[in-house]
């Protein structure tokens, strides 16, 4: 370990010979006391930069995230759109099944819908109903209702959920 | 005939044989069994442990000029190889969490203290500026950056630096999680986020932009790092160059990964690895990331107070940017405190913003010491 005092900073020379980095007149002695200063001021450059750096990105992102909050919103929603909570036109029955309106579908059938818009959704919401019903087999009700599950957080649990299960590595357990 | 079985013999391996080359023979099998059996970051260490076993057999000179693993080695001497794990590394994350939700950048931020923290405690156990500086990065929780600052400011202790730093990492899940339970009450524990908002493709698009020029301007000792980073993610979010997308994810990482991890592995020869500052520097490693840990919660503590009990102190151990090793443990432990609560794309936050804050905390630290 080197034990000789030593300049605590060399920076490079830029055009005009300014260092902009270069701690002048700070030297690491050899006593771990005479080191404590200049590692200390070191430290306070350093993570003051950091987050200097990370705070000034925290802005500029929100600061594009709100704008494109405003962007998205240009576009108004008609007087007819319906809410978020979908009822969707029954989709056409496979075979010669009649539509019963009083089914309720299983709960296993109710996909949830995380969707960006209300136009976008109730498109989303009609293809899942006529996905369901070219899936299903003649003879099985046709879903005649996808709604939107009322926990937002059911996409963050599914997104979770499939991270974890297609994890490579494994947690020691305990 | 008997004369040429002599020089056969004295040409032979054996007769150069050391007990430092047989110990590093043998850390290396130790470091090679908990790659493949334990599978502790097998894609790392199965390659460091080759590179050591190949480096301590004698009289086989594979790093010395003109052989295979000198030329090898330019790669990390030049400072070439981690910008180009870090391209990959760039096409392989989602920024989404941390676009959705930018304070977290404040997370990854303060869980860099354990870089600077162990950066105090070498100087203090005698280490030189530079050489501080590179077994303090080992905080950072990040192969690339730690080998990329270590090859420019201590090449000397490279291999102990890069055997610490990617064992450190694979033993998040056992390091965190007492730091994070002492840390925190299980109240905050069981904190249940609310949902992170959709994050446009343009936003995805203009982050990396956005990022490169602010740290480039403002560090510019960081831009490679970074700078490569970003242009991987931009890669594949911009959605039209798949191609390059999937072939920085995949080939060119895997390649890299392996000249990188089996070169480091190389340098670390029994004589400058078995040495006391081998072991300054294990002991230093983890107190690099148990500080960081301890940074990154007690930040998340104070954002659980100012706003009013809206996140979780846990995701902020995820600042270290072991990604997404760091993201699950925090997953983990707060489904053990509530286990309705997940916690994991709240956590990749702070966890890839840790990555950006790591490469940054080696671009202050490249630009004083270099």
């Amino acid at each position: 370990m080197s034990r000789s005092p030593e300049p605590m900073a060399v920076g490079r020379e830029r055009r005009h010979n300014v260092v902009p980095w270069q701690l002048a007149g700070l030297v690491l002695g050899n006593t771990p006391q005479e080191r404590i200063i200049p590692g200390l001021q070191v430290t306070v450059i350093g993570m003051g930069v950091v987050f200097a750096v990370l705070i000034l990105l925290y802005f500029i992102l929100t600061l594009v995230g709100k704008f494109g909050a405003r962007q998205a919103e240009a576009p108004s929603t008609g007087p007819g759109t319906p809410a978020p909570s979908m009822a969707v036109a029954p989709a056409q029955p496979v075979g010669s099944a009649e539509v019963s309106t009083a089914t309720a579908l299983p709960e296993a059938l109710i996909q949830p819908v995380v969707a960006a818009d209300d136009r976008s959704a109730e498109q989303l919401a009609a293809v899942i109903a006529a996905a369901i019903a070219a899936a299903t087999p003649d003879g099985t009700p046709p879903p005649h209702q996808v709604q939107r599950r009322q926990s937002a957080q059911l996409g963050w649990a599914m997104a979770g959920r499939i991270a974890l299960h297609t994890a490579r590595e494994t947690l020691p357990r305990g | 005939m008997l004369e040429q079985l002599q020089a056969i013999i004295e040409g032979s391996a054996f007769a150069e044989l050391t007990l430092g080359h047989v110990l590093m023979i043998a850390v290396s099998c130790v470091l090679l069994y908990l790659a493949i059996v334990k599978k502790f970051e097998p894609l790392l260490l199965t390659p460091i442990g080759f590179g050591m076993l190949l480096a301590n057999i004698p009289v086989a000179g594979l790093m010395e000029q003109g052989n295979l693993l000198y030329w090898l080695y330019q790669g990390v001497k030049l400072g070439i190889y981690p910008p180009l794990i870090f391209l990959g590394v760039g096409a392989m994350t989602d920024f989404g969490p941390l676009i959705a939700n930018p304070k977290t950048f404040l997370l990854g931020a303060a869980a860099q203290l354990g870089i600077f923290t162990t950066f105090m405690g070498a100087l203090f156990l005698g280490f030189s500026g530079p050489q501080a500086a590179s077994i303090g990065i080992i905080g950072g929780a990040d192969g690339p950056t730690a080998i990329f600052l270590t090859s420019k400011l201590a090449p000397d202790l490279l291999g102990p630096i890069a055997v610490a730093a990617y064992s450190y990492m694979a033993l998040v899940p056992i390091i965190q999680p007492p730091i994070m339970m002492a840390l925190t009450t299980a109240k905050e524990r069981a904190v249940v986020m609310e949902q992170l908002r959709p994050v446009t493709k343009r936003e995805k698009i203009v982050f990396p932009i956005i990022v490169t020029i602010a740290c480039g301007l403002i560090i510019p000792q960081a831009l490679s790092l970074v700078g490569m980073l970003m242009l991987g993610n931009l890669l594949r979010e911009s959605g039209s160059v798949d191609r390059l997308s999937k072939t920085a994810q995949n080939e060119l990482m895997n390649i890299v990964t392996i000249f990188l991890a089996l070169t480091v592995g190389a340098t670390t020869k029994a004589e400058t690895f078995l040495t006391p500052q081998t072991l300054g520097i294990i002991v230093l490693g983890l107190l690099a990331f148990g500080v960081g840990t301890a940074g990154g919660v007690l930040l998340g503590k104070l954002m659980y107070r100012l706003s009013g009990g809206k996140v979780n102190p846990l995701i902020g151990s995820a600042g270290v940017s072991a990604v997404p090793m760091a993201a699950r443990v925090s997953q983990v432990v707060g489904q053990k405190a509530n286990p309705r609560n997940f916690l994991l794309m709240h956590a990749m936050g702070p966890n890839v913003a840790g990555v950006i804050g790591s490469a940054v905390a080696a671009g202050v630290l490249l630009a004083i010491f270099q």
